[in-house]
């Protein structure tokens, strides 16, 4: 078996490691955090300032650089759309269906005069139950952008804005390294998870969590195209 | 290191004795046979993490332990996550079946009440609307009566929709003669196994208590037992497409 070379190898210590030995981190994730707070650009920024932390993730990987507003929500505006694009539309057809269900259910229930509390109560079930089966098939299209996850960041801020329109050079890249990408997925996926949890829980604390997660998540991405840039796949700049 | 598959009498479904019982002991036993069972059981409770993808995970190896329960292997798989991904697709389509067949059931029964409402609420005032009245009752009885039944037998042949989604089946809900078949000619075997899961049941719920964190070392835990139990229930039980 061929030995690994340790820059190209998927290691979840060293995606940490920028907490520790970085100065200042926890300046730096407050920053993000209180940027994140703005309405629509916050998410914009941070996705912005990913993209200085991933090119940190490939030269000096323990550097948690701080959030730099104008620069951030530049480059924010140009990687933002690929990264968020699905979350984004999944996150509209959950929102649309949430308010279809809660105008229908007002509208039914201010036409019960009219249609009799028994045929109400009936319209209501399966309001309800048609809102839960589409809840489901929302759910599971989390699903690709989960797995998706590292290489459309990696993809992203390599200057590839869309790649959910090329997948080839993606496929090609994950079939060639297809253990690296198991693992970066794995951890990526579990980074993203607990931050889910923790902003479940403890809701407040997702503000700082999730730029934490996020950092993390990036430099595993980081990693991951160190991987694919070492087996010199077509097509990786 | 490498763990050298071994035959255990325990372990192996295929080594049990009779060939019509399920013992949930065995199972008990086989969730710590592994010597690395710990990290293992972790790691899966890790990937469980993993949003919605994770699920997919951890049914593909929970059909991992039953193929190797089955051959009388006692090693715990580890994660491999591509293959389980793939692997997991079965179970988790298979067991999305009786839930999405009682959800239309329900619309059925439903949308089958909304003419009566409709027609209740015409002839308002009249004689007609006070039997209809009474008829909706009735009916309300009976749907709540189908339903009580319906989610009781679901929760019921679940761990038979899961054998059969373990042995790669993704629909075993539009063959169910099979599954009936061999519920019929094992009713004290299929007893064993829903008095198992049960147990599985509550021992994934222990970590809960635990300060939640446990949950992830109980439930990865519970399903490597229940995926014994299944695998003998599958011994006792035969094969779906020769039955």
């Amino acid at each position: 078996m061929s030995e690994e070379k340790p820059h190209s190898r998927i290691d979840i210590n060293q995606a940490t490691a920028i907490f520790e030995d970085s100065q200042g981190w926890f300046k730096s994730a407050w920053v993000a955090a209180l940027n994140a707070l703005i309405p629509f650009l916050g998410p914009v920024v941070v996705i912005g300032w990913g993209r200085a932390l991933y090119e940190h993730g490939l030269t000096e990987p323990n550097q948690l650089t701080e959030v730099a507003f104008e620069r951030d929500l530049n480059i924010g505006k140009d990687t933002a759309p690929g990264i968020l694009g699905w979350p984004a539309a999944l996150l509209a057809i959950d929102g649309l269906r949430r308010i279809l269900v809660w105008g229908t259910g007002l509208l039914l229930r201010q036409l019960t005069e009219h249609l009799g509390p028994d045929l109400l109560v009936q319209l209501e079930v399966l309001l309800y139950g048609g809102s839960r089966l589409a809840s489901w098939a929302v759910t599971l299209l989390w699903i690709p952008w989960v797995l998706l996850l590292p290489e459309l960041v990696r993809r992203v801020y390599q200057g590839d804005a869309f790649p959910w329109q090329n997948p080839g050079p993606s496929m090609l890249a994950i079939k060639m390294n297809l253990d690296g990408y198991q693992k970066v997925v794995v951890m990526s996926g579990i980074v993203l998870g607990v931050s889910w949890i923790v902003s479940g829980v403890f809701g407040w604390l997702a503000l700082f969590v999730a730029p934490l997660a996020w950092a993390v998540l990036v430099h595993l991405a980081a990693q991951w195209h160190r991987v694919v840039a070492d087996h010199g796949v077509p097509g990786t700049v | 290191m490498d763990i050298k598959p071994k035959q255990t009498p325990y372990a192996s479904p295929e080594a049990t004795p009779a060939a019509t019982t399920v013992d949930i002991g065995q199972a008990f036993s086989y969730m710590t046979a592994d010597p690395q069972w710990l990290n293992k059981v972790v790691i899966m409770g890790l990937v469980t993490l993993i949003p919605v993808a994770g699920y997919l995970v951890v049914f593909g190896w929970m059909r991992e332990i039953f193929e190797r329960a089955k051959e009388g292997r006692q090693e715990l798989p580890a994660l491999d996550f591509g293959t389980q991904l793939e692997k997991g697709i079965a179970p988790f389509v298979a067991m999305l079946g009786p839930m999405a067949a009682m959800m239309i059931g329900m619309f059925g029964l439903q949308l089958l009440m909304i003419p009566f409402a409709l027609l209740a609420e015409a002839t308002q005032g009249t004689a007609v609307a006070g039997v209809l009245g009474a008829l909706m009752g009735l009916l309300g009885v009976l749907i709540s009566l189908v339903m009580f039944v319906a989610i009781f037998a679901i929760s019921a042949v679940v761990p038979e929709v899961m054998r059969r989604g373990m042995r790669g089946e993704m629909m075993p809900i539009l063959s169910p003669k099979a599954s009936i078949v061999a519920i019929k000619n094992n009713g004290g075997a299929f007893l064993m196994v829903l008095v198992g899961s049960f147990a599985f049941n509550m021992i994934s719920q222990v970590g809960v208590m635990l300060c939640f964190v446990g949950m992830f070392v109980t439930m990865p835990l519970a399903m490597v037992g229940m995926s014994h139990l299944l695998a003998q229930w599958d011994r006792v039980a035969g094969d779906p497409q020769a039955a």
